[in-house]
């Protein structure tokens, strides 16, 4: 039987979709009896979406000055 | 799709398109390339050279070197997978430079951090301490989700270099495990771990910050 504990730990695994299937099944059966590591998985997922529209900081405008000036020379 | 607006990083038609463009020497496409990239340029340097001021030299030396070979580019990975392993082999010429040794070439022991804390679990393994459900339906919802953001920023900021680097390439810039591995010249299984380590660090960081907002 799958600890709350293993489920942490096997998060990754789970959502990158590398965990063996007797595994897999194993976390599918606990996520279905445990609202508490379906909360943990669901703050997993939003973290990943969150990063996925992290805004790229700004480039130090002298930085992007001179790296479209050496662009425009070559 | 980030937020510049100009699709730069989608490989096929759009990466061949946008080669194309660079290659016209359309200075437009070369700074929206840049604004996209240029902090996970920093991001990769600083894995290997640990000062911030020279990961942004080397970063500008990689851009420098995309400039000179990109007629050489044949397009067997993606524009900016090609990027980052120039970004890559830049810094590892410089740590060599500077004796240091590669932060990839042994995996750190775990740390306090890289799980969550046991102490929230009990004797069997189930939640003593189990997480909260991240509420966000209230009116300052948008203003919470823009914070949670910069919340979110520092954490990755703060996190171990190897972990910063592989959460960037497969989190942010969304790059496969084969290719993240194939960038940084790791193991598949090193990978996984880094990759669990930091994003385990950084639900916790958003965690923390959602437990501050209700008490």
């Amino acid at each position: 039987m799958m600890r709350c504990q293993d489920v942490t730990h096997l998060a990754t695994d789970f959502l990158d979709g590398s965990l063996p299937w007797h595994r897999r099944a194993a976390f599918r059966m606990h996520l279905l009896m445990c609202r508490y590591c379906r909360t943990y998985l669901d703050q997993m997922r939003e973290t990943l979406r969150r990063l996925r529209r992290l805004p790229p900081e700004p480039v130090p405008p002298s930085t992007k000055e001179d790296l479209l000036r050496q662009f425009e020379q070559q | 799709m980030r937020t510049t607006g100009l699709a730069v990083s989608e490989p096929g038609d759009d990466d061949a398109r946008l080669v194309e463009r660079l290659r016209a020497r359309d200075k437009a496409a070369f700074a929206a390339l840049i604004d996209q990239h240029h902090q996970t340029l920093v991001r990769l340097a600083l894995a290997y050279v640990h000062e911030e001021a020279t990961a942004e030299e080397v970063a500008q030396e990689a851009w420098a070197s995309v400039i000179k070979n990109l007629a050489g580019f044949e397009g067997r990975s993606s524009l900016k997978t090609w990027i980052f392993r120039i970004a890559v082999n830049a810094a590892k010429t410089r740590a060599a430079k500077e004796k240091r040794s590669t932060p990839f070439s042994a995996l750190a022991p775990e740390e306090p951090g890289d799980e969550v804390d046991p102490a929230r679990f009990n004797d069997s393994g189930m939640w003593s301490a189990p997480p909260a459900a991240w509420t966000a339906d209230d009116p300052e919802k948008r203003l919470l989700r823009a914070e949670a953001m910069e919340v979110l920023a520092r954490a990755l900021d703060e996190l171990p270099a190897a972990q910063r680097t592989v959460v960037t390439l497969r989190d942010v810039e969304g790059e496969d495990a084969p290719t993240v591995c194939n960038i940084l010249g790791i193991t598949e299984s090193n990978q996984r771990v880094l990759l669990h380590r930091g994003r385990t660090r950084l639900r916790r960081a958003l965690e923390e910050y959602a437990s501050e907002r209700s008490p």
